[in-house]
C-alpha cells in the first residue's frame, strides 16, 4: 500500500520537481514540522469522508452480508435498510449535483 | 454528457429507459444506437462520422475475413487494413499536434497546430474495435452478420468513457437477445446508484480537498498534510474510476447485458502484482491478450519476453501520458510474474514480494532518477 501511495504521488504531478518536493514532505526530509494548524484543519474537516472512503474501499459490506444470510429477520431488516440507503444516496447525489459545481471529469487525457 | 450530471440523470436516462422498454425487442438496439449518438453528440458531434466510418470498416473487414477464411494471405490483409485504420485515427487524435510541434522545433518551420480536442472515448472505442477484429481473425468469435447489431456493440454508450472494455464475445448473444427482466433492472439500478454515490458523494468531496492541498504543495507542507493529501488522492481516483465502471455495469444490466467487472477492491492488495490484478481489470487483460501474448508472451525465452514487455510498455506509455503510463506498469507486472520467478529464483532470496517491490521501484523510480540528476 505504501508503494501504491508513493506511485500515486508520481502519477498525480506532471512536474518532476513537485514530485520530489511532495515525497520529501511525506518523509519529513524538508525539515518542516510534523503538523501544524493547517493540517489539523483539514484533518478535522475531512476525517469523516476519508474514513468513509477507506471503509468503502474494502469489502466490508460483502462480509456483513455473508454473516447475516442465516436469519430471515435480519435479512428483512437488511433489505429495508438497503432500500433506504439507496434512496438516500440518490437524494444526496441530486442535492450535491444541483448545489455543487465541483464535479471534475478525470478522463480528458484518455 | 457525463453520468453524474443532472441532465443525464433526470432527462436523458428516464426518457431513454421509457422508450427502450416500450419499443418491441426488434427496435431496442435502434434505441440504444440513437441514445448513444445523442450521448456523444452532447459534447463532440464531429466524432460521430468517424465512429460510423470505423464501424463500417470493422464490419466490412470482419466479414471479408470470414469470407476468405481458407485464404490465409487475404485474411491477414483485411486484418491489417482494419487495425491500421483504427490505429491511424487514434494516433491522429492523440499525436497530430505533438508531431507538428516536434517538426516545427526540429526544422524551424511554423506549421500551425490543429488543436483538435481528443474526442471522449476514442481510446476505448479503438480497443473495442481491435478486440473484435482480432477475435474474428483468430476464430474465437464468429463475425457479426448484421451491421445493425455491430453498430450497437461499437457505440454502446455506458462503457465508452472509462471502461470496462467490453469484448465482443461478452455481449454477442445479448446484442440479439437481451436478458431484460425486473430482477436485472433492480440489480442494475442498485449498481448504478452505488456507482453514482461513489463518484458524487465520495470522489467529488475528497477530490475537492485534494485540489486545495495540491495547489498549496510548494515545499511548505507538513508531514501530516502530505499524507492526508495523498491518501485523499488515492481515494478520489479509485472512487471516481470504479464509480464510473459501476455505473456502466449497472446501466448495461438494466438494458439486459452483462459487462465484465473492472475493479475488485484494489486497495486490499498485499502486493503490487495483486494490485494490478484488481485495478482496471479489463484494460490489463486487453493488453495481455491482444499485445503481449500475440507477440509470444513468455514462450520464446527470456530475451524475447523482455522485448515483449518493453513493447507493451512503450506502446502503452506513448498512448496517453500519465493515465496510461501508470497502467502500463501494471500490465507489465501483471503479465510477468513468470519472468519475476525466473530471475528471482536465480538471483534473489525466496520472497517474491520483495522482488516485486524491487522491480516496481526500479521502473517507477526511473522518473525519480531524473529528479536526482
Amino acid at each position: 500500500m505504501l508503494l501504491v501511495l508513493i506511485s500515486w504521488v508520481i502519477f498525480a504531478f506532471e512536474d518532476l520537481s513537485k514530485i520530489k518536493n511532495y515525497l520529501c514532505s511525506m518523509f519529513d526530509l524538508n525539515g518542516i514540522n510534523l503538523l501544524n494548524n493547517e493540517a489539523l484543519y483539514y484533518l478535522n474537516n475531512y476525517i469523516v469522508i476519508i474514513i468513509i472512503g477507506i471503509i468503502c474501499s474494502i469489502p466490508i459490506i460483502k462480509f456483513i452480508k455473508k454473516k447475516n444470510t442465516t436469519s430471515t429477520i435480519k435479512q428483512n431488516i437488511g433489505g429495508v435498510l438497503e432500500s433506504i440507503g439507496y434512496i438516500a444516496i440518490v437524494i444526496l447525489c441530486t442535492a450535491s449535483l444541483v448545489n455543487n459545481s465541483f464535479n471534475p471529469f478525470l478522463y480528458f487525457r484518455f | 454528457m457525463v453520468f453524474s450530471s443532472v441532465v443525464f440523470l433526470y432527462i436523458f436516462l428516464p426518457i431513454m429507459l421509457l422508450v427502450y422498454f416500450i419499443v418491441p425487442r426488434k427496435f431496442k438496439n435502434l434505441v440504444m444506437i440513437i441514445a448513444s449518438f445523442i450521448f456523444f453528440a452532447w459534447g463532440e458531434i464531429r466524432y460521430i462520422p468517424i465512429m460510423l466510418l470505423l464501424a463500417v470498416m470493422d464490419f466490412w473487414c470482419g466479414n471479408k475475413i470470414n469470407k476468405y477464411w481458407e485464404d490465409k494471405k487475404k485474411k491477414r490483409i483485411y486484418l491489417w487494413i482494419d487495425v491500421a485504420v483504427n490505429l491511424l485515427i487514434l494516433f491522429f487524435f492523440k499525436y497530430a499536434d505533438f508531431i507538428i510541434s516536434s517538426i516545427n522545433s526540429v526544422t524551424g518551420l511554423d506549421i500551425p497546430l490543429l488543436n483538435i480536442p481528443l474526442p471522449i472515448g476514442v481510446s476505448f472505442n479503438t480497443f473495442q474495435s481491435l478486440s473484435y477484429i482480432i477475435d474474428v481473425y483468430r476464430g474465437t468469435v464468429s463475425c457479426e452478420k448484421s451491421f445493425y447489431n455491430y453498430l450497437t456493440y461499437t457505440t454502446l454508450f455506458p462503457q465508452i468513457i472509462a471502461g470496462p472494455i467490453v469484448r465482443y464475445e461478452t455481449v454477442d448473444e445479448e446484442l440479439v437477445d437481451k436478458k431484460i427482466s425486473l430482477d436485472n433492472f433492480s440489480i442494475g439500478m442498485k449498481r448504478f446508484i452505488i456507482g453514482l454515490g461513489k463518484k458524487v458523494l465520495i470522489a467529488n468531496n475528497i477530490g475537492a480537498m485534494w485540489n486545495v492541498i495540491e495547489i498549496g504543495s510548494y515545499g511548505e507542507m507538513t508531514v501530516l498534510l502530505s499524507w492526508i493529501g495523498i491518501i485523499s488522492f488515492a481515494l478520489q481516483i479509485y472512487f471516481d474510476f470504479s464509480g464510473y465502471s459501476d455505473m456502466a455495469i449497472g446501466l448495461a444490466k438494466i438494458f439486459g447485458m452483462d459487462f465484465d467487472e473492472n475493479f475488485n477492491y484494489p486497495y486490499i492488495s498485499k502486493s503490487i502484482t495483486e494490485f494490478w490484478r484488481r485495478w482496471h481489470i479489463t484494460l490489463s487483460s486487453w493488453f495481455r491478450d491482444y499485445i503481449y501474448i500475440p507477440l509470444g508472451g513468455n514462450r520464446h525465452g527470456l530475451i524475447k519476453q523482455i522485448r515483449n514487455i518493453l513493447i507493451v510498455w512503450a506502446l502503452t506509455r506513448s498512448l496517453a501520458w500519465s493515465f496510461m503510463e501508470f497502467r502500463s506498469l501494471g500490465t507489465i507486472f501483471w503479465s510477468n510474474s513468470n519472468f519475476g520467478k525466473i530471475v528471482y529464483v536465480k538471483n534473489i532470496g525466496k520472497n517474491t514480494k520483495d522482488f516485486w517491490a524491487y522491480i516496481y521501484n526500479a521502473t517507477c523510480f526511473n522518473k525519480l532518477g531524473y529528479i536526482c540528476i
